[in-house]
């Protein structure tokens, strides 16, 4: 079972992205490591996308960040509120009705890969390199629809380079649930942006059996780790009922049909020889 | 005979800073930097870092080495320069200019010295005076240029006392009250969204509260021939937002140009 660990913390400062409106806040944990914490927009989820993400994508062994939910105090709130107002910013922090809030760590030397075309050169210096492919059943059981370039990360330490994904708040299609019912059967490829035809133009013969295997991975999630997503939802967060059991179908019902639909998009990857792959998993 | 000489043999560049911030101590320094010419470039970085051991707290070496070692990569084999951030410590700043007489070689030789002393950044911000894309730039520009051609009543920097929000430029009349306003947001910038993102909310105020405001207006000024794709979007951007909002928006880098728009309301008396 995967199991997170709860820190105290303090905020350090709120970074305002390119994207207007947009802001994530920076905290210093008591291990010492600075984390990174979406807080949920109005009406929306980003909070709590980042931690069924993680959640997932730790069970499937998809690279992630290390992440933590972290506390912070009631002077820490107020504070927030008050830098907030200061720059005009809007977030629901009550949703985390206890004061913790998922984090990922915010590794200072982590680069962001900033054109499509260094992607391939990045990934094959690290040394997880096959776990580059798990994004692509990853973000189709969750239906994460931002996987632009900026969202695949390096980092060098020692001697060790690594590969991560991160931002996974927009996942099932959007950032509040609003999609959830009407998808969580779709399993269509993932062909909106000119970023998803780029991704699925790297995935060919001599690499499909990694996603297979990756998308193989989700049948063995098990019901009591899906169990335990809900109810460390139900304990930071407060989310009613209903969207509960959706979220909870949803997890269910896309793990068990994850492999066949794989299987069957292999037609979503043009490069792959879709007869020689179709007889091989056939036998 | 008055023979005008300026400008003769001066050669223009652009440099942009390598800058490393500490996050917890929210300390940064230069590192390094890149000089452009019309033809050439230079950059000048650490290859190993572990050499300011003895000057600098820097963690993680192997993993500044590699930022610095994607930089180079990415400043030298392309044609288009993206500033920005290369990892949550290592960015590359907005695009200075600087002209001079000298030869590129010995510009980076000047920058050498001027700028890997590790200065802190509160120092580099002084020195934004030279970025020729900078707001405050332009705006000066367009107030020289209002003085040049005697338009008396253009404001630069208006405060206005309802609403307390200073508007970038006015025309006002008599009483010294604004009637025609523009909020200015630099297109070539890193803070381009939050300028736009002011700006917006600014002329939407002066409608809410100041009725003797007739005219308004978003200036953002192409002041690059060839717009580069993150340019492009950003601009598209304004549009949309103005369209949507019913204000008129002005892209002509020419001070004249804003200027001319900004008297075309004509007060009657």
């Amino acid at each position: 079972m995967v199991e997170y660990h709860s820190l105290n913390a303090n905020i350090i400062e709120i970074i305002l992205s390119e994207e207007a409106g947009k802001f994530f806040i920076l905290v210093h944990a008591e291990d010492g490591k600075v984390y990174q914490v979406k807080l949920n927009a109005p009406n929306q989820k980003n909070n709590i996308n980042e931690y069924i993400s993680h959640h997932i994508a730790t069970v499937v062994d998809a690279p992630v960040l290390d992440a933590k939910f972290l506390y912070l105090d009631n002077v820490e709130i107020e504070k927030l509120n008050n830098k907030l107002l200061e720059l005009s910013l809007s977030a629901d922090i009550h949703i985390n009705h206890k004061n913790y809030f998922f984090g990922i760590e915010w590794k200072q030397n982590i680069t962001s890969v900033k054109r499509e075309k260094d992607l391939v050169k990045r990934i094959n210096e690290a040394s997880n390199r096959d776990k580059f492919y798990s994004l692509y059943p990853l973000d189709q059981y969750l239906k994460n629809y931002d996987r632009h370039i900026g969202n695949h990360l390096i980092v060098k330490t020692g001697n060790s380079v690594q590969y991560y994904l991160i931002d996974f708040d927009r996942i099932f299609a959007s950032t509040n649930w609003g999609m959830m019912f009407s998808l969580f059967k779709n399993f269509d490829c993932l062909a909106l942006k000119d970023y998803h035809h780029f991704l699925s133009s790297l995935i060919d013969n001599s690499n499909y059996d990694y996603v297979l295997k990756y998308a193989n991975s989700f049948s063995s999630i098990e019901d009591a780790e899906i169990t335990s997503i809900i109810e460390n939802i139900k304990y930071i967060y407060h989310i009613n009922d209903v969207e509960l059991k959706l979220l909870n179908e949803w997890l269910s019902h896309r793990r068990d049909n994850m492999f066949d639909s794989c299987y069957d998009n292999i037609k979503c990857f043009k490069r792959v020889s879709q007869q020689r792959f179709k007889d091989v998993y056939r036998q | 005979m008055f023979i005008d000489s300026r400008g003769k043999d001066v050669h223009h560049y652009d440099y942009s800073l390598i800058q490393y911030k500490n996050i917890l101590t929210h300390e940064n320094y230069n590192l390094g930097f890149v000089l452009f010419s019309n033809d050439r470039k230079m950059v000048h970085a650490p290859s190993k870092i572990n050499i300011l051991d003895n000057c600098l707290d820097l963690k993680e070496h192997a993993g500044i080495n590699y930022s610095i070692k994607i930089l180079k990569e990415d400043v030298l084999e392309n044609d288009d320069f993206l500033s920005g951030n290369i990892s949550n410590s290592l960015s590359l700043s907005e695009l200075y200019g600087y002209s001079s007489k000298k030869s590129i070689e010995e510009v980076y030789e000047e920058l050498l010295g001027q700028f890997i002393t590790l200065k802190k950044l509160r120092t580099i911000e002084n020195e934004k005076h030279l970025f020729k894309y900078d707001k405050r730039f332009i705006l000066n520009s367009i107030d020289g240029k209002a003085k040049e051609l005697g338009v008396r009543n253009f404001v630069k920097k208006h405060l206005f006392p309802i609403s307390h929000r200073q508007i970038d430029m006015a025309i006002v009349d008599k009483n010294n009250n604004p009637y025609v306003v523009s909020e200015l947001a630099s297109l070539h910038v890193d803070s381009f969204d939050d300028s736009l993102d002011r700006a917006i909310i600014i002329l939407q105020q002066t409608i809410l509260r100041d009725d003797i405001v007739k005219d308004r207006f978003l200036y953002v000024p192409k002041k690059k021939d060839v717009l580069n794709k993150l340019e492009i979007k950003r601009l598209s951007r304004a549009k949309e937002l103005t369209k949507s909002l019913g204000f008129d928006i002005i892209t002509d880098p020419n001070e004249e140009a804003v200027l001319e728009r900004l008297q075309q309301y004509k007060l009657v008396s």
